[in-house]
């Protein structure tokens, strides 16, 4: 494999390995609140018209 | 400074493709040698079938992703077992996700490729979703980053400083394009709006049409993630055709940081701090910082079934298995 290709797939990143690092960043993505959603939910009424 | 040749021109270093793909491998047999089945096979994958599912069509960035990590794990993993691609697409992710979450067992032999959209339909409450990814084992994420771009003859011409730049987008709202609202779109338009970009969206626009679209004059400001820059977003800079307004930032030990990909382009934080003098904060920080987490952090996630254990050292090979004795 070229490194060229794989490039376009992970790009700079560092790759984040391990169940500790990798559950903080799911925690970090699943961390959206009730009170976060609501907030969430008028704001893209009032702005885009757009309800979900 | 902003707009140099070595950020314009940078070609992403080669980094080792080979041992990016080790590290991978070796984080997933973390786990898989914690399974029961296969630590009483003594770690021999010889003649084993590992199912990756893929809840994406097979044309799409996270099934490359995937695929590039299964090359890895193939020939890593001892007994160099076959990795079995699945590919379940539809839903926005939701139709391989559930049958995944209902049938996947925890024995080291099933494991899941999400993405940004998969974290959305779980974090906006989709209704079809039967999937918790909270409850997912994850052992391998891959970031990765976004960046907002406008043409150099958007409002009266554009300069070499973005802060200016936006300033000029917040006065002269610019058309856009997007996906939809409940897309991992839905962060860089609520990013917009916190800094007072209030662009005309068109919504169902796909990325391929958007950046045409750009091109031809039709959207004057647009987003992409990192991994189009170099082929789609580097040539219009490089050519003057086009301008980087900021990034959404990388996150690194706890700390916003510029987006290692483009160190010279501001990330959104600094630039709403410069615009406004004060940092984000309250409810608006919260959201955007989670669905930044969601686009950025946690772009692409490999993960194995709920209930799969953590750590060998608390394996007890004849003892049931459950999420309370494995974490």
């Amino acid at each position: 494999m070229q490194d060229g290709p794989a490039q376009l797939i992970i790009g700079d990143y560092p790759q984040v390995t391990g169940a500790e690092a990798t559950s903080r960043i799911m925690e970090g993505a699943l961390s959206l609140t009730p009170e976060h959603l609501e907030w969430l939910k008028a704001w893209a009424a009032e702005t885009h018209g757009a309800t979900f | 400074m902003f707009g140099s040749k070595r950020t314009l021109g940078r070609q992403f270093p080669a980094r080792s493709t080979l041992s990016a793909l080790a590290v991978a491998a070796g984080a997933a047999l973390t786990f898989i040698a914690a399974s029961p089945a296969l630590a009483q096979a003594d770690l021999d994958f010889a003649g084993e079938e590992i199912e990756l599912m893929v809840p994406y069509g097979p044309g799409g960035g996270s099934n490359t992703h995937n695929r590039l990590f299964v090359l890895g794990l193939q020939q890593t993993l001892p007994g160099q077992p076959t990795i079995v691609v699945r590919n379940v697409e539809g839903g926005g992710s939701i139709t391989g996700t559930n049958e995944f979450a209902a049938r996947a067992e925890p024995d080291g032999r099933a494991f899941i490729g999400v993405g940004s959209s998969t974290i959305l339909n779980q974090i906006l409450r989709d209704p079809s979703v039967r999937y918790d990814l909270g409850e997912f084992i994850p052992f391998l994420s891959s970031p990765g980053g976004s960046i907002v771009y406008a043409r150099s003859d958007f409002a009266g011409g554009l300069t070499d400083d973005p802060i200016e730049n936006i300033r000029k987008a917040i006065e002269n709202p610019p058309t856009i394009a997007s996906q939809t609202i409940t897309s991992s779109d839905i962060g860089m338009l609520l990013s917009y709006d916190l800094l007072g970009i209030k662009p005309k969206v068109v919504f169902g626009i796909g990325l391929g049409e958007s950046r045409a679209g750009l091109e031809r004059g039709e959207f004057q400001m647009r987003h992409d993630t990192m991994f189009s820059y170099g082929d789609a977003v580097a040539p219009l800079v490089e050519e003057g055709s086009a301008k980087l307004l900021f990034t959404m930032g990388y996150e690194e030990n706890g700390e916003m940081v510029r987006d290692p990909m483009v160190p010279d382009v501001p990330h959104f934080l600094e630039v709403y701090e410069a615009i406004y003098g004060e940092p984000l904060s309250g409810i608006e920080y919260d959201v955007w910082k989670s669905l930044f987490n969601v686009r950025v952090m946690a772009g692409k996630v490999l993960m194995l079934p709920a209930g799969t254990p953590r750590k060998s050292s608390r394996f007890t090979p004849r003892r049931r298995v459950t999420r309370s004795n494995c974490r």
